[in-house]
């Protein structure tokens, strides 16, 4: 009898020092709707205003792009950039540029996370945003989400990496190349 | 009688194994006083999470506000307290422009203090399967095949294992973590994670507290 009170007086002991779990979860990632019927009329646009990228693109990524389930967005000429580097994971992909004294990047995918309902938008969100060691600049378009990153050798000088005038202007070059359902 | 005695001792063991995990982790969203209002939320936003770190013990806790850091009261970075437990969130902590889902701070992701406050010695790992999707002076970012983006900034660049466009597993070496910066900062790494949620109805990309992920992924190398 004796025992069993040292037994209770022990567990409510430990259930009140004991701390609340962490894992509770609902999250879940939900592919998003592509609209291809406008990113293919966006491609043809694309490929119009600015053939020689559009053809260069496509000819270094060997046939990747016929497995990406997201149009690709790249920089178009007057952005005065090398055809990038790629690399596709079907529902997302990285498209890599090397500049002088600085990198950018422009990463898509389609999918979204639900169960996320304890995240409250305080702020609005913004297209250009400070990510310390340079900028980033999100947008969705046809239903995928893109990141644009930009990163400086030296971020607190540069000012490509410091204002947002940079990546707005290179966003405004941006071409449809293709994807899946093209 | 006996079957209450066990279902005591059960029950305490069962506490006493949360009452640990207290002395490790700091709840989420509990920053240090007056830093910013952090995100309480218990969601494990990235649940497949490998922990970034290559092996343990590792301390998540401030770079900035903890002793040497450049808010704090002096103090030296290597100072036992900041290779202790207990863990500390320090997402939405004071720095830039207050990030979207922080009711005041932007600080975009976790400091992780390695296990012993030495320069280019402790491993950065993959949290996920993925592409080396950006390379910068200072850090990479992952991209798993979802779209996360994983970033690892304050890494000795000298010893990148990768380059852009590489095919990377969960848990493949990345770089050994440093101070890498333009000027002085303490050892440790900053990772954060950036990916799409609805937020007022709409899809939206933005960095994302990676305290729980961070807690659950250290607990699965470490228990």
């Amino acid at each position: 009898m004796e025992f069993a009170k040292v037994a209770l007086a022990a567990t409510l002991l430990a259930a009140t020092t004991a701390a609340p779990t962490l894992a509770k979860n609902g999250v879940e990632r939900v592919p998003t709707k592509i609209d291809w019927q406008a990113a293919k009329t966006a491609a043809k646009r694309s490929l119009a205003r600015d053939p020689a990228a559009v053809e260069k693109f496509v000819a270094a990524t060997n046939g990747k792009l016929s497995y990406i389930e997201l149009p690709v967005l790249i920089f178009g000429s007057d952005a005065k950039m090398e055809t990038p580097q790629f690399g596709s994971q079907n529902s997302s992909y990285a498209a890599f540029y090397t500049l002088e004294g600085a990198q950018i990047s422009i990463l898509g995918s389609h999918s979204v996370l639900t169960g996320t309902e304890d995240l409250t938008e305080h702020h609005k969100a913004t297209a250009h945003e400070s990510i310390g060691n340079g900028a980033d600049y999100n947008l969705n378009r046809y239903g995928a989400h893109y990141t644009i990153r930009l990163t400086c050798d030296n971020p607190i000088k540069d000012t490509r990496c410091r204002k947002p005038d940079f990546l707005q202007s290179v966003v405004q070059t941006l071409l449809v190349v293709n994807g899946a359902n093209q | 009688m006996m079957r209450f005695i066990y279902l005591c001792l059960a029950l305490t063991f069962g506490f006493s194994a949360q009452a640990e995990d207290a002395s490790r982790f700091m709840q989420p969203g509990d920053l240090i006083a007056d830093t910013g209002k952090g995100v309480a939320s218990h969601a494990i936003f990235f649940p497949n999470m490998r922990f970034p770190v290559e092996s343990g013990p590792a301390y998540a806790n401030s770079h900035a506000y903890a002793p040497g850091g450049f808010k704090a009261d002096g103090g030296s970075e290597c100072d036992p307290v900041n290779y202790s437990y207990p863990w500390r969130d320090n997402f939405c902590e004071f720095r830039r422009a207050d990030l979207p889902v922080c009711a005041s701070g932007g600080h975009q992701g976790q400091d992780i203090r390695p296990a012993s406050c030495e320069a280019s010695k402790h491993w950065a790992v993959a949290a996920e399967d993925g592409i080396v999707a950006h390379v910068g002076r200072f850090g990479v970012t992952i991209q798993s095949a979802t779209g996360t983006l994983y970033r690892y900034v304050h890494l000795d660049m000298g010893t990148l294992q990768v380059k852009p466009m590489d095919k990377i597993v969960r848990g493949n070496r990345i770089g050994k973590i440093s101070n890498n910066w333009l000027g002085p900062l303490p050892i440790h790494l900053h990772f954060d994670a950036k990916d799409t949620v609805m937020l007022n109805g709409e899809p939206k990309s933005v960095f994302l507290p990676p305290y729980t992920s961070l807690v659950a992924s250290y607990q699965l190398i470490m228990d």
